[in-house]
């Protein structure tokens, strides 16, 4: 090995990162080459594929002195010449033994990081990788080998493989540090922020006089508005990654737990390429793989079922992701047997989340299972079933801001829905002033907003609401909610209606103050959780507004079966 | 000479408290303060520092004290607490002081308006007594408390 000083945490970072990365294909490459055995079509580029990433894995590991992912990483390459060059025929022993390996590649190279023991079984599987590869020594030269690292410790990329193979072109790319990311969104913020000021200066300006440097003034803000409109969209789009990332390694993930339970499950990903931000990527691939193995778990039939019930033996899973608007929707829907309502109804019963005499509609019966503490498993699985999962599944797609529906046919099937929005940054919202506050509702909850004459609002039960093309919509002052000191207005009453799944609601303020765009801070902890309010955001003017969490006034509103105007008009004496 | 501790004090009422000063991050006049509904009394909102969102505890009403209205003198102290930002209101900051270790003693059970919870002890500098506040107290355990409690106006 070169001595050549060289910033070793650095490059362990960036060893792990791109393990990461490349084990993740290796699953997927994996699994093509198992479909493709079976089917029959060979296709030489997954093998090559698989050869190019486990030769990655080996210079970066060699030159780091992880030795035993080398070695590993070597064996399993040299399995893959054997294939490449059908000196060895495809099996399923074979496709095992890649499986397997991988497996103990990921484990090894957790333990390496973290200078742990190496996993268990290494040795062996080395073995029986040495016995399968003794039929012709398929390592390249060890002075090739030494060459690449030299190479890559020069800075150089390594040569691919010594032999060329096809490979996709990889176009450039840095990784960056996402709080770098993050602190630039900030700036960006401000900058947004303060363009709206500049433009209201300058058409306020170019209003009371007529020197025409004005106009140029106005010009150049109009300028200033559209590129940093631009960096803007571009930072947002730096930080947007594909869902695939997160998709990826959920074929292995079916395969596994589908060969556990005896059944026949084929998973269909589409939409991979779809991109929304990062840390919303990196939150919503747990309680995806939470739904999946449910879907496998208790959606799925085992074949002999599936078969007298007329379906085809191979169950399917389907998992999609497309944007709609401002929002990305993730749908994964099967193929089984949907939710038994009655076992939902007597665990429901038994777990004491609904009364022996509630009246619950169908979609009701189906919505129990995301109750916390809710499970229809009939033993306690390793992979599902343990009560927890769908109800974390609901909690995480609220902390995201997004919206979970579910709907089940007997017989038929299965269908979850997850809507979220592209980002949690930036947010276009309206600016309302209820007393000297200025609160800012996010654009994408308003349906619409308007006035209400006194007269038009109506009470039922005790609560306001009034009639908007023919939909009852309770209305919530926002003032009285808060408990702020405002007088009402005995005319009017301008109200902005906001629906959350389906439901809406008319929120009461004092006044409309126009749209902007603004950057989502949060409030701090020290301030604690708030129902209602989501955050703050500062404006042009340097002033605070506090942003309403429409989410949580509906359902505030809704869950006390009422709109509490009776408490908060008590409340007011 | 021993130990000693450095602290920035202010008043609130006719009583002189201390902050270890390693926990200030600069004290300003008072400035337009949002209110954020459904806290506590004591959480008076959040003030935009140059971009930076903090909130700010009026400690008078952490104190069960009375409130007073603003005047000239009145400062929000700055403070890092941990990892938190916090702005505190008080009647007014004097200076900052060392105070030798010796010259502090423990707090006394009941010292007036205010729990023992949030005293590290009683400094005597010449013949005041300045009140050494452990802020941590101030914004962690009872606060949370009455926060949780706190989710509706009353």
């Amino acid at each position: 090995m070169p001595d050549e000083p060289f910033d070793r945490a650095e490059f362990v970072a960036y060893f792990r990162d791109e393990a990461e990365e490349l084990l993740h294909r290796i699953d997927a490459d994996v699994l093509r080459l198992e479909a493709s055995s079976k089917s029959g079509i060979r296709d030489p580029e997954i093998v090559n594929a698989l050869f190019r990433a486990l030769h990655t894995i080996k210079g970066n590991a060699a030159m780091l002195d992880f030795a035993d992912i080398a070695d590993l990483a070597h064996g399993l390459e040299s399995l893959c010449d054997l294939l490449r060059t059908e000196q060895l025929v495809l099996s399923d022993s074979c496709v095992e033994l890649l499986f397997t390996g991988k497996d103990l590649l990921v484990a090894l190279v957790a333990s390496s990081l973290a200078a742990a023991p190496p996993p268990e079984g290494l040795r062996e599987f080395l073995d029986r990788l040495g016995g399968v590869a003794q039929t012709r020594d398929a390592m390249e030269t060890a002075e090739s080998f030494e060459a690449d690292v030299a190479r890559m410790l020069a800075g150089e990329s390594p040569a691919v493989t010594p032999t060329h193979l096809p490979g996709p072109a990889r176009r450039p790319t840095v990784r960056v540090d996402i709080d770098r990311l993050d602190h630039l969104l900030n700036l960006v913020g401000e900058l947004v922020v303060n363009r709206t000021r500049i433009s209201d200066i300058a058409a306020s300006l170019a209003r009371a006089g007529d020197d025409p440097a004005y106009d140029t003034l106005v010009e150049s803000a109009a300028l200033l508005a559209r590129t940093s409109a631009e960096i803007q969209e571009s930072l947002m789009k730096v930080r947007m990654v594909p869902i695939g990332r997160v998709f990826e390694r959920f074929p292995r993930i079916v395969r596994d737990i589908a060969k556990a339970r005896g059944k026949d499950v084929r998973l269909h990903v589409g939409g991979a390429s779809t991109e929304l931000d990062k840390t919303i990527v990196d939150d919503i691939g747990e309680p995806l793989m939470h739904l999946l193995r449910n879907c496998v778990d208790h959606g799925i039939e085992s074949p002999s079922v599936r078969e007298a019930a007329g379906k085809p033996r191979t169950g399917t899973i389907s998992l999609n992701a497309y944007h709609a608007g401002n929002q990305i929707v993730i749908e994964m829907s099967d193929d089984g047997a949907g939710v038994d309502r009655e076992r939902v109804r007597r665990r429901a019963l038994d777990a004491g989340i609904v009364a022996r005499d509630e009246r619950l509609s169908d979609q009701e019966l189906v919505e129990l299972i995301l109750r916390p503490g809710f499970s229809t498993a009939d033993a306690v699985s390793d992979l599902s079933g343990r009560g927890v999962g769908m109800d974390v599944v609901v909690k995480t797609v609220a902390r995201l801001k997004g919206l979970f529906h579910v709907r089940s046919e007997p017989g038929r099937g299965t269908y979850f829905e997850i809507k979220l929005p592209l980002t949690l940054a930036i947010i276009a919202a309206l600016l309302v002033r209820v007393g000297k506050e200025l609160y800012a509702i996010p654009l994408d909850a308003v349906t619409e907003s308007q006035r209400v004459e006194t007269g038009d609002i109506r009470t039922v039960r005790g609560n306001e609401v009034v009639m908007l093309r023919g939909e009852i919509v309770p209305l919530v002052r926002v003032a009285d909610v808060f408990g702020l000191p405002v007088p009402r207005d005995p005319e009017k009453a301008m109200t902005v209606i906001v629906g959350v799944q389906g439901r809406h609601v008319g929120l009461v303020v004092d006044a409309f103050e126009g749209e902007q765009e603004i950057v989502i801070k949060p409030l701090s902890d020290v301030v604690g959780r708030i129902v209602g309010i989501s955050g703050a955001t500062i404006l042009g003017s340097g002033a605070i507004s506090l942003i309403l969490d429409v989410h949580g006034l509906v359902s505030d509103a809704y869950a006390s079966g009422k709109i509490p105007r009776a408490e908060l008009t008590s409340m007011e004496a | 000479m021993g130990e000693s501790v450095q602290v920035a004090t202010f008043h609130i009422g006719t009583e002189e408290y201390g902050v270890d000063i390693s926990q200030i991050q600069e004290i300003i006049r008072m400035v337009e303060i949002t209110h954020v509904p459904r806290t506590p009394d004591f959480m008076d909102g959040v003030i935009n520092l140059r971009g930076q969102l903090i909130p700010i505890i009026d400690l008078r009403a952490r104190f069960g004290m009375e409130r007073i209205a603003p005047t000239k003198s009145t400062r929000i102290i700055v403070t890092d607490i941990g990892t938190k930002r916090v702005g505190i209101v008080v009647d007014s900051a004097s200076e900052v002081l060392r105070i030798p270790i010796e010259a502090i003693e423990e707090a006394p059970e009941i010292v007036a308006g205010v729990g023992a919870d949030y005293l590290q002890g009683v400094g005597k500098v010449g013949d005041r007594l300045i009140i050494l506040l452990d802020l941590t107290m101030v914004i962690s355990a009872p606060a949370r408390r009455d926060l949780e409690g706190a989710s509706l106006p009353s």
